[in-house]
C-alpha cells in the first residue's frame, strides 16, 4: 500500500541481484525516498568510508507516492557519500524514471561493491538482471540511453546512467534519466560511475497500490484543484523556473562573476523573456514547456539553439530540442561566468545532460577558475591558451566540453571549486560550502539563504530550505534561524512522499500530503507525524556527517559572502549575518552550541 | 513630481493593467504623482492589490512591506516591483 514493501540488493562484486523486504518498520519512522533511503546509508555504511570506494553504498530511492497519480508523484532520489563534500549526498529527481520503478514493482534499490567490468542493471517488473556494458562504457548518455532501449528492443524502457563526466571522476558528476533530467548535486554519479555501474534500466507494468483508493483519489484531486488554479503554478508552466532571474536580479541577490557582484548586466538576455523572444535571426529558443510522471505544474522547457551559434554550428546532434534552460543553469552558465548567451548557456546546458554533470557546481567551479585566471593564479599555459575570461562565451562551451571528458585544465576544474582553488594556492576564491558550489542566491542579498548554505546537511543548497519569501521581504535577520529550521524540518518531510518540493512552492499545504500519505499508507499520517519525520530525518543526516568527520566549523560562508559587502542591491554594503544567526540556529535545534545534538533531542526524535 | 514605475517579470501575467500602465515599452513608465504620495498609494493608484505576491524597491532599495503606507516618495525615485518567487 504506497510501499510495495520490496528492495532489490545489488551486489556488484558478486553480480547478484536479491530482493529483500522493506523494513516495514523503518518505513513507518522514515517514509520513503530521502527519509528511508538514508537510514538504510546511515545504518549500513560506515560514514568514514571513502565515497569513490567499493564499501559506499548508492542508494535509489522512491517515495510511498511515486508512481501513484497524486500531483508530481514522480519523485526519486540517489542517496550516498557524496565524494564532492564527504557528507550525505541526496540528490532528488523527476522525469519519468521513478515512477517506471515503481510501477515495476520497487520501492529501493541498493547499490553495493564494484562491478569487475562496466554493467548496467535491467528490471522488468519482478525479473532483475546484470547486463554487461563494456560496449556503453564511456558513451554519453545521450548515445548509452537509445542503445540499451534498442538493445531490448521497447522505447517504454526508462533509463537513468552517467556519462563520460561519472566514469572520469568528475565529482561533481550525475545521474541523468531520460536524457534531461537529473539526480544532480554532490557528485552522486561519479559514486555510480566507481561502482562501475552504468544505467539502470526498468520497465514497470504492474502499478502501484494504496490502503484506501476513493480516500486517495479524494486527497490527490484536493491537491490538483489547489495546483490548478495557483498563480505562481501558472507562472511555472508559463515561462519555468528562470522567472526569477528578473527576481534576484532585481532584488540584488543574483551572484555574479564568481559572487563578486550580485546584479549582472546581462540578465536580461537570460531570462524568461529572452527564452521566448525571437533572437536577430528570428529564432525563439524556447518552444514548449514539458512535465515529469503525473505532474500537474510543468515547469520543464523544451529549447532548442540558433543553428547559425558558433556553439553547435557541425554539431547536429545539439541542434535539436532537448532540456532547456532552468534558472539554476541560466546563473550558472550565465551570470557566474559573466556570459550574457543564451545560446551558450543553453548549449553548456545541453552538453551537462548529454555528459552527465551537474550544472550548478559546473558554473561554480568554472566561475572559480575565471577568477583564477582573473589574478594569474592560472594562465594561458594551465588552460592550453584558452582565454579563461569572465565573459568568454567561447572559453565557457570550450572548457564544459573539457570537464565532460576530463582533458586538460578541464580535469582540475572537474575536481570542483574547492579543490581546484586549493591546487592553485588562492583557497578563498571557492564560492562554496562543505565543497558543494552555491546555487543561484547571494547570501548577503538574501540573508536566510546564507545561513540555509552553511547548514545544509549536502553542502551549499538552495533545495534544503526555503527562505525565499521572508528574504525578498527583509533583511533583518532575527526571525531568520526560526524559518529557515522549520522549512528544511517540512522539506524533509515532502522528499520523503515522493512529491516535488515546487507543488509546496505554489501553494500545497502539510495537510495535502499528510492527506495522500495517509490514505495511501498503513499506519495513520497527518501533519504532525510529517513534520517531527522532517525534523528526525535532519538529524540523522546531522549524525551522520558528524560521524564523517565534519564539525561546526563547516558550517560557515566563504570570507566573501562574510566580509566583502555586497556592492548593490537590497543588501548594498551587508554582507551575510551568519555569526549572529547560526548560535540561535543551533538553539532552536537542540543542538549544543558547537551544532552537535543534544541526547534529548536524539532521544524525542527517537535516534 | 514624478517618479519611474516598473512591474517586473511574472507580474505581468498577475496585475496586467497596472503591469501596462508601468511600462514604457521594454522600460519603466514616468508617472506625475503630488507631493506626499507613499508608495502604498501608488500602488493603488495602479491597481496593485496589497498582497504578498511582490517586493518593492525603491532606488535599488528593499522597502518592507509594512513600511510602503508610510514612505513618501521623492521627485526623481525609481520604483520597481518585483514577484516573490518560491525558489528551486
Amino acid at each position: 500500500m504506497g510501499w510495495h514493501g520490496k528492495l532489490l540488493r545489488v551486489n556488484l562484486t558478486a553480480g547478484t541481484c536479491t530482493p529483500e523486504p522493506l523494513n516495514a518498520e523503518w518505513a513507518q519512522t522514515y517514509l520513503g525516498q530521502r527519509g528511508l533511503g538514508t537510514k538504510y546509508l546511515a545504518t549500513e555504511v560506515d560514514p568514514r568510508v571513502d565515497p569513490l570506494s567499493p564499501d559506499n553504498k548508492l542508494i535509489i530511492a522512491t517515495g510511498p507516492l511515486t508512481g501513484t497519480n497524486a500531483s508530481t508523484g514522480g519523485r526519486w532520489s540517489a542517496i550516498t557519500k557524496g565524494p564532492l563534500t564527504g557528507a550525505i549526498a541526496c540528490s532528488n529527481s523527476g522525469g519519468q524514471f521513478g515512477g517506471e520503478l515503481k510501477m515495476a514493482g520497487w520501492d529501493m534499490l541498493i547499490f553495493e561493491g564494484r562491478a569487475p567490468q562496466p554493467v548496467y542493471l535491467y528490471l522488468e517488473d519482478e525479473r532483475a538482471k546484470l547486463i554487461p556494458a563494456e560496449n556503453l562504457w564511456g558513451q554519453p548518455v545521450w548515445d548509452a540511453e537509445p542503445a540499451i532501449k534498442e538493445a531490448h528492443g521497447d522505447p517504454l524502457i526508462r533509463v537513468a546512467s552517467i556519462g563520460p563526466a561519472g566514469e572520469t571522476g568528475c565529482l561533481y558528476a550525475c545521474i541523468v534519466n531520460d536524457l534531461h533530467r537529473a539526480a544532480g548535486r554532490s557528485g552522486v554519479g561519479a559514486v555510480m560511475g566507481s561502482k562501475q555501474l552504468k544505467a539502470i534500466a526498468v520497465r514497470g507494468t504492474t502499478g502501484v497500490t494504496v490502503r484506501d483508493p476513493q480516500a486517495f483519489m479524494k486527497a490527490a484531486k484536493a491537491m490538483h484543484e489547489t495546483l490548478a488554479v495557483s498563480k505562481p503554478r501558472q507562472g511555472l508552466s508559463r515561462h519555468g523556473t528562470i522567472a526569477m532571474m528578473d527576481v534576484t536580479g532585481s532584488y540584488g541577490a543574483l551572484p555574479t562573476r564568481n559572487n563578486r557582484e550580485v546584479q549582472f548586466e546581462g540578465a536580461d538576455k537570460l531570462n524568461a523573456k529572452a527564452l521566448a523572444t525571437p533572437n536577430e535571426n528570428g529564432h525563439v529558443n524556447l518552444i514548449q514547456n514539458s512535465a515529469c510522471f503525473a505532474c500537474t505544474i510543468g515547469c520543464g522547457r523544451v529549447s532548442h539553439i540558433d543553428p547559425n551559434h558558433f556553439s553547435v554550428k557541425d554539431k547536429p546532434r545539439y541542434q535539436g530540442a532537448s532540456g532547456g534552460l532552468e534558472y539554476e543553469t541560466a546563473y550558472a552558465l550565465g551570470a557566474a561566468v559573466g556570459v550574457d548567451d543564451l545560446d551558450a548557456a543553453t548549449y553548456a546546458g545541453f552538453l551537462c545532460n548529454d555528459y552527465g554533470m551537474d550544472p550548478i557546481s559546473l558554473g561554480g567551479s568554472i566561475a572559480a577558475a575565471m577568477e583564477l585566471y582573473d589574478v594569474g593564479a592560472i594562465t594561458d599555459k594551465d588552460t592550453g591558451g584558452i582565454k579563461l575570461e569572465f565573459g568568454n562565451a567561447e572559453a565557457l562551451c570550450a572548457v564544459t566540453e573539457m570537464i565532460g571528458k576530463g582533458e586538460g585544465i578541464g580535469a582540475d576544474i572537474a575536481l570542483g571549486s574547492k579543490r581546484l582553488c586549493e591546487k592553485y594556492g588562492r583557497p578563498e576564491l571557492a564560492m562554496m560550502v562543505k565543497g558543494q558550489e552555491f546555487a543561484a542566491y547571494d547570501g548577503r542579498g538574501m540573508q536566510g539563504m546564507g545561513l540555509a548554505y552553511a547548514t545544509s546537511n549536502r553542502g551549499a543548497c538552495h533545495l534544503r530550505a526555503s527562505p525565499y519569501a521572508h528574504d525578498f521581504q527583509t533583511l533583518e535577520v532575527e526571525e531568520k534561524p526560526a524559518m529557515v529550521k522549520e522549512s528544511q524540518d517540512f522539506i524533509a518531510a515532502i522528499d520523503s512522499t515522493g512529491l516535488c518540493l515546487f507543488t509546496k512552492n505554489v501553494g500545497a499545504e502539510m495537510s495535502h500530503y499528510a492527506d495522500q500519505v495517509d490514505a495511501a499508507c498503513e499506519g495513520g499520517w497527518d501533519v504532525d507525524r510529517l513534520l517531527a519525520l522532517g525534523e528526525r530525518v535532519w538529524n540523522m543526516e546531522r549524525q551522520f556527517n558528524l560521524a564523517a568527520g565534519l564539525s561546526k566549523a563547516d558550517d560557515t560562508l566563504p570570507k566573501r559572502i562574510l566580509e566583502e559587502p555586497a556592492p548593490s542591491g537590497a543588501a548594498k554594503g551587508l554582507t551575510c549575518k551568519l555569526g549572529e544567526m547560526l548560535p540561535k540556529y543551533y538553539e532552536l535545534r537542540g543542538w549544543t552550541p558547537d551544532g552537535a545534538p543534544k541526547p534529548e533531542t536524539l532521544s524525542r526524535l527517537g535516534l | 513630481m514624478q517618479v519611474s514605475v516598473k512591474l517586473v517579470g511574472i507580474l505581468q501575467d498577475y496585475y496586467p493593467e497596472a503591469a501596462a500602465e508601468a511600462a514604457d515599452g521594454d522600460g519603466p513608465a514616468q508617472r506625475e504623482i503630488e507631493g506626499g504620495t507613499t508608495v502604498r498609494a501608488l500602488l493603488d493608484a495602479l491597481g496593485v492589490p496589497d498582497e504578498t505576491e511582490y517586493f518593492i524597491m525603491v532606488n535599488d532599495s528593499l522597502v518592507e512591506p509594512q513600511a510602503a503606507p508610510a514612505r513618501e516618495l521623492a521627485d526623481g525615485d525609481e520604483v520597481v516591483l518585483a514577484p516573490i518567487i518560491k525558489g528551486g
